[in-house]
């Protein structure tokens, strides 16, 4: 069952076509990896599934509605949360604080209720706080939920990222350059977080360039290059393809070394 | 279950500790004076307190307060000297009035960013200013209307300085409340999570158009609600009520001296600001100057305002 349909997208930006007819699925229960070199389009793919730019053409649909169009707020109320390449923190929240922000769209309680702070208000607060609890153990951010965001170091603000966007309970998660900046063993620590994600029920599409971590994490994989969907299948039948090989990894190289653009 | 029963209390007392003080207050500025001035500054609370909700909670940079003060005022002085519309009645419709208003602007003033937009909230104000001037039929222009009503209490009219000044505080009471409860929930999480990084909030379900309007939409409300106080208060109405010099320069201040996105700053902005210029009356020609002085030796040593400067010393007390 395709969680996430992508028919015919394309951005054109004036005299630029940044996407152009780009179409794949991603099925529930999937990691899906968006791989490309510089310039190829993932991340204005990805503005465009989550609300942030608006589609020249084509289609977006997620768990059965057409959300082509949508603002983000309204397609994360759907279950469509994403991260930014460039990371993005509250910065004078503490972790705690941030990830309790991450609850809001699953956080039920009226206008009415927080007036009166009644029996619901207390309840859906305890009901937050414990998810918050669970994701701060989950990421290994519990001793920290007291700093602020903007003192944890570069990549425990990367897993405070993932842990915020968790917080939103996300059908599909969208995460663009998860590991951007890390280094090996921090790469590796966060590939294996979000893998368990896998488990728990998310679905996930992500953007990354370590073909390494592509390779061993991906269900399947989209290649994009100039904006066009050159390859869309398994991780071996990616690699193998000519298109591919030529323009992402680079007549005469290898495949799999990391860092291969 | 006992870690969330010790902070409620621990804001519940916070909570009456403060209204303690407020209630003391009229009794250690016991002259007439004084407590006029005490009046003035719970009336200024509620006018810091829309900008606070604004700019201190939702970060909306807007310098147009002072036009929702006299809107609301001057509708709450039309209803009731004009029409002859009683006192609750009329402070209701001219909040409800206000509120439209704000609501009109802040959709309006959305599309611009930034910058834009406090240029917009100036302009607004300064409107404001101008069609009280001009609509003389209305407003009687620059002599303003007189004779507005004083409260009532259970049918009795307030006459003396100390009742007033109690009759105002339950109102302020019960902002502060309301305050409290919004902002530590979902909504004033929201509120900061929009002032922080509003396209992160954005990506987790909070709609930064919706709860900027809100929040301003808030703003203007309660600015309104003050200026029907500062109207039957002051008994006049005039198209000063909108200046910037007089009055927002002044909410500006509390705001953000007393301490931005928390609840009491504006209650110490407020009477710190009501009292300072009277207290300088002394020293005359030079009292704009020595005030220029004190506000600059604020920004430096407490530029985050009293209350979070406060909150910083007993946390690091731990």
């Amino acid at each position: 069952m395709s969680l996430l349909e992508v028919r015919g997208l394309t951005k054109i930006f004036g005299g630029l076509t940044a996407v152009k007819d780009v179409s794949f699925d991603v099925k529930k229960g999937e990691i899906v990896s968006l791989i490309g070199p510089n310039g190829a389009g993932k991340t204005t793919l990805f503005s465009m599934v989550t609300g942030l730019e608006k589609p020249t053409y084509g289609k977006v649909t997620f768990n059965n509605t057409d959300i082509t169009g949508w603002e983000a707020y309204k397609v994360a109320n759907l279950g469509l949360v994403t991260t930014f390449q460039k990371t993005k923190v509250f910065s004078s929240l503490t972790v705690e604080e941030a990830v309790l922000v991450g609850t809001h769209s699953k956080h039920k309680t009226t206008t009415l209720d927080i007036i009166l702070r009644n029996k619901k208000f207390y309840s859906e607060l305890e009901r937050s706080k414990n998810k918050v609890t669970e994701i701060l153990e989950y990421t290994k951010l519990s001793d920290k939920k007291d700093f602020m965001c903007a003192e944890l170091s570069y990549g425990e603000q990367r897993v405070l990222e993932i842990a915020v966007a968790m917080a939103a309970e996300p059908r599909l998660l969208l995460l663009d350059e998860p590991v951007a900046g890390l280094n090996h063993t921090e790469s590796k620590e966060l590939m294996n977080m979000i893998n368990d994600l896998r488990h728990s029920g998310v679905t996930i599409l992500l953007i990354e360039h370590d073909m390494d971590l592509v390779m061993k994490i991906s269900d399947r994989i989209v290649a994009l290059n100039f904006g066009e969907n050159i390859c869309f299948g398994t991780p071996q039948e990616v690699t193998s393809n000519v298109r591919v090989i030529e323009a992402y990894l680079g007549s005469g190289e290898d495949v799999g070394g990391s860092g291969c653009y | 279950m006992d870690k969330k029963n010790i902070k409620i209390k621990r804001s519940s007392l916070t909570f009456l500790g403060w209204t303690t003080v407020l209630c003391i207050i009229p009794f250690v500025f016991s002259s007439d004076y004084s407590r006029h001035l005490c009046i003035n500054a719970l009336i200024y609370i509620m006018l810091a307190q829309g900008l606070n909700i604004c700019l201190g909670y939702c970060g909306q940079m807007s310098l147009g307060q002072a036009g929702f003060f006299a809107i609301g005022g001057y509708v709450f002085a039309i209803l009731t000297t004009k029409f002859g519309f009683f006192w609750w009645g009329s402070t209701i419709i001219a909040v409800i009035m206000t509120a439209l208003v704000g609501f009109l602007l802040a959709v309006i003033g959305m599309r611009a960013r930034g910058s834009a937009f406090i240029v917009i909230s100036i302009l607004f104000a300064r409107v404001v200013r101008l069609v009280a001037l001009n609509w003389t039929d209305m407003t009687n222009g620059q002599a303003g209307i007189l004779s507005i009503p004083r409260m009532a209490f259970f049918g009795n009219q307030l006459t003396s300085k100390l009742s007033i000044y109690y009759y105002v505080l339950i109102f302020v009471v019960i902002i502060q409340f309301l305050m409290e409860r919004i902002i530590d929930s979902k909504i004033g999480r929201a509120f900061v999570a929009v002032k922080q990084a509003d396209s992160l909030a954005a990506s987790l379900g909070i709609s930064p158009y919706h709860y900027s309007i809100a929040a301003f939409t808030i703003g203007a409300a309660v600015s309104a609600f003050a200026g029907c106080f500062h109207a039957s208060f002051a008994q006049m109405v005039s198209p000063e009520m909108a200046d910037f010099n007089n009055v927002m320069l002044y909410i500006i201040m509390m705001v953000v001296v007393g301490g931005r996105g928390t609840i009491w700053g504006p209650v110490v902005g407020a009477f710190l600001f009501t009292f300072l210029p009277e207290y300088l009356r002394f020293a005359d020609m030079l009292r704009m100057p020595i005030f220029g002085l004190i506000l600059i030796f604020l920004v430096l040593f407490v530029p985050d305002g009293f209350i979070p400067a406060f909150t910083k010393l007993t946390r690091k007390k731990k």
